[in-house]
């Protein structure tokens, strides 16, 4: 396969991080299919200009997520473990809602708030405006 | 092959360009040797390649100590010179005749790739050519051990973009234990998966990139920025 979405390492998060989520990403989302081969170890690392133990790394990650499996020979395939799935997007999701507290917190919004705010949102369709009714 | 050094200290007459330095590169690793201008990085790959000065200390490659142990084992690329008044695909057939084990279909490969211009003499190819003409070389060399001498120094970003991608490819496919000194990381920056600082002939930092990364949130690039 080609690599499921073209991205850019950013240099200052650490590079095997980037590596394993992006991948853990397209095949918890299905980009990837269950069972296809991810890249083989070198074509990544030529890809991204990345070192090879960097990418070996991400693949062992991926792996003991339960994302991926490794046939000795054959190369990293992307694995269908719907509870391994379930743990990444939850994980996900859970940073997420961690990086959207800490933002709200730095307008003054402070968790027990921040329900509601993001209710009042979505009921305005796009805005939490009108804060004095 | 590991690469360990061990108490090594260069001095040529009042200068102490290494002092007392230890360092072990672990087979396979692709290290970033990275400080300033005269803080001892060159004397360190000169002194592991077997050509520099060793005032005290050992250097082991693969467990050998002896310099031609040592240059038999390591590919140095020096920072300057490799260059000789004949044409890049002569020099190539010509190192192909005196040097064992050197691949010349290799060097002509990596001319092509790394655009060296053909049909020149060396000595009137630009910096950036001169540097890339001295990659073609050291990358067709045999030896486990690959050392870099300021590979991006001074030379435009068209041609570090195509070093650095060669570099990629080249790592890629041998798994060779690289040094690459360097002040200027930005280019192979992802390729290194550790950087050892040298401040004054001593390892001032010695750390895993991506540690360094999840530590400061920082590229190592913008990390050394800061520290000088």
């Amino acid at each position: 396969m080609t690599a499921p979405t073209r991205w850019a390492i950013d240099p200052s998060l650490p590079i095997y991080e980037q590596i394993w989520r992006t991948l853990a990403g397209a095949i918890a989302r299905g980009e990837i299919a269950p069972g296809e081969a991810l890249p083989s170890v070198r074509d990544l690392a030529v890809q991204l200009g990345v070192n090879v133990n960097t990418v070996q790394k991400a693949y062992r990650t991926l792996e003991s997520a339960r994302l991926a499996q490794s046939r000795p020979g054959q190369g990293t395939f992307a694995q269908a473990d719907a509870a391994a799935i379930a743990r990444h997007r939850e994980r996900q999701i859970d940073e997420s809602v961690a990086r959207l507290l800490e933002d709200l917190e730095t307008w003054g919004v402070g968790a027990d708030a921040a329900a509601d705010t993001v209710a009042r949102f979505v009921r305005n369709g796009g805005s939490t405006g009108g804060t004095a009714r | 092959m590991t690469v360990e050094v061990e108490h090594v200290s260069v001095r040529y007459d009042a200068v102490t360009a290494l002092d007392d330095m230890s360092l072990t590169v672990a087979p396979g690793q692709v290290v970033g040797i990275l400080g300033i201008n005269g803080a001892g990085k060159s004397s360190l790959l000169r002194a592991i390649a077997g050509v520099g000065r060793v005032s005290s200390g050992t250097i082991r490659v693969d467990g050998k100590a002896d310099r031609t142990a040592l240059r038999a084992a390591c590919a140095f690329a020096p920072d300057s010179g490799g260059v000789y008044p004949i044409a890049a695909e002569r020099t190539g057939r010509l190192f192909g005749d005196v040097w064992p084990g050197f691949d010349v279909a290799a060097f002509e490969g990596w001319l092509d790739r790394l655009q060296v211009p053909r049909g020149r003499p060396g000595t009137t190819l630009s910096r950036g050519q001169a540097a890339r003409l001295r990659l073609a070389t050291v990358l067709s060399r045999p030896g486990d051990v690959l050392l870099l001498d300021e590979p991006l120094g001074g030379i435009d970003p068209a041609s570090r973009d195509r070093i650095a991608e060669a570099l990629a490819l080249h790592l890629a496919e041998t798994g060779r234990t690289t040094l690459v000194a360097t002040h200027e990381v930005t280019e192979v920056e992802p390729l290194l998966e550790r950087v050892v600082v040298i401040e004054d002939g001593r390892v001032a930092w010695d750390e895993e990139a991506d540690a360094l990364r999840a530590r400061t949130g920082r590229s190592v690039d913008l990390w050394l920025r800061r520290r000088a």
